[in-house]
């Protein structure tokens, strides 16, 4: 579905790359938010330049979303920059999200946050695409570089750990 | 609520709008600035070649272009003064001291 913009933006066509950053904008942050901590809104917009000036090395045009996701993956996992701007926007979410989080227990919200930030990154990574983004084990195996048993192996693993600190048995 | 819908609960939390015009202006702020420097680069690297090529060029150019400059350099002056007489002449500062 994305291969015609992905052509398009690859040619040259500004707008067509707009429109892959409008559609995959909201999904990126989230992830590194969850995934990576503060600073998520900088580096998601340096995967997005990155990505544009690497269009030429993408494969799959219809691999656009796991490739951009691995940009930005490993740009989190290598840059430490402080950024006030980032964090003021990373504040706002955090501050929206528990506004709209109405049901769920801010004790339980405290416990899964902790237990979250308790996981390996890769593991953190890997349970963001795929539980709470809904993504394949392939395409979270695309983007993270990783093998396919050991993504599943962190969903399950992570799914757990997260059950475990409610207080019910996985 | 099961430990399986909280947790359900919390990884849905974040969605914020699906749309964010500021960040999505943002990055094609940046992609714009990248693609003006990578022109710039270019003509950069174009002018400095053209540059070099006429430098190289310069004993042949030099031995064409001077006798054409000796017959050509009356016509040349003349059109020139033309052209400055005219572009004189309609400049506003110009026609509001005639007036």
């Amino acid at each position: 579905m994305e291969a015609p913009l992905v052509r398009a933006a690859r040619a040259g066509s500004q707008a067509a790359f707009g429109r892959l950053v409008e559609r995959h904008q909201q999904g990126l942050r989230r992830f590194l938010r969850r995934a990576a901590g503060a600073e998520a809104d900088d580096v998601a917009q340096e995967a997005f330049v990155t990505a544009w000036a690497n269009l030429n090395r993408l494969r799959d045009d219809e691999g656009f979303r796991p490739w951009l996701y691995g940009i930005a993956w490993r740009r989190a996992l290598t840059l430490n920059r402080s950024a006030a701007r980032s964090a003021r926007r990373d504040h706002d979410w955090t501050q929206e999200r528990d506004g709209k989080g109405a049901g769920l227990a801010a004790e339980d919200r405290m416990a899964l946050e902790a237990a979250m930030a308790t996981l390996a990154p890769d593991q953190r990574a890997a349970v963001t695409l795929c539980l709470a983004d809904g993504w394949s084990h392939g395409e979270a195996a695309d983007a993270l570089g990783l093998p396919l048993g050991t993504i599943k192996s962190h969903v399950a693993r992570g799914r757990d750990k997260l059950l475990s600190v409610l207080g019910d048995k996985p | 609520m099961t430990a399986e819908q909280r947790l359900e609960a919390f990884l849905q939390e974040g969605r914020g709008p699906e749309q964010d015009p500021v960040f999505a202006a943002e990055v094609m702020r940046q992609v714009a600035r990248r693609e003006l420097k990578a022109q710039l680069a270019a003509s950069a690297v174009l002018a400095t070649a053209a540059a070099v090529g006429l430098w190289a060029c310069a004993p042949i150019l030099n031995a064409v272009i001077e006798p054409m400059a000796l017959m050509l350099s009356p016509v040349v002056g003349m059109l020139t003064l033309t052209a400055a007489v005219v572009l004189i002449s309609q400049n506003p500062a110009w026609l509001r001291l005639r007036l």
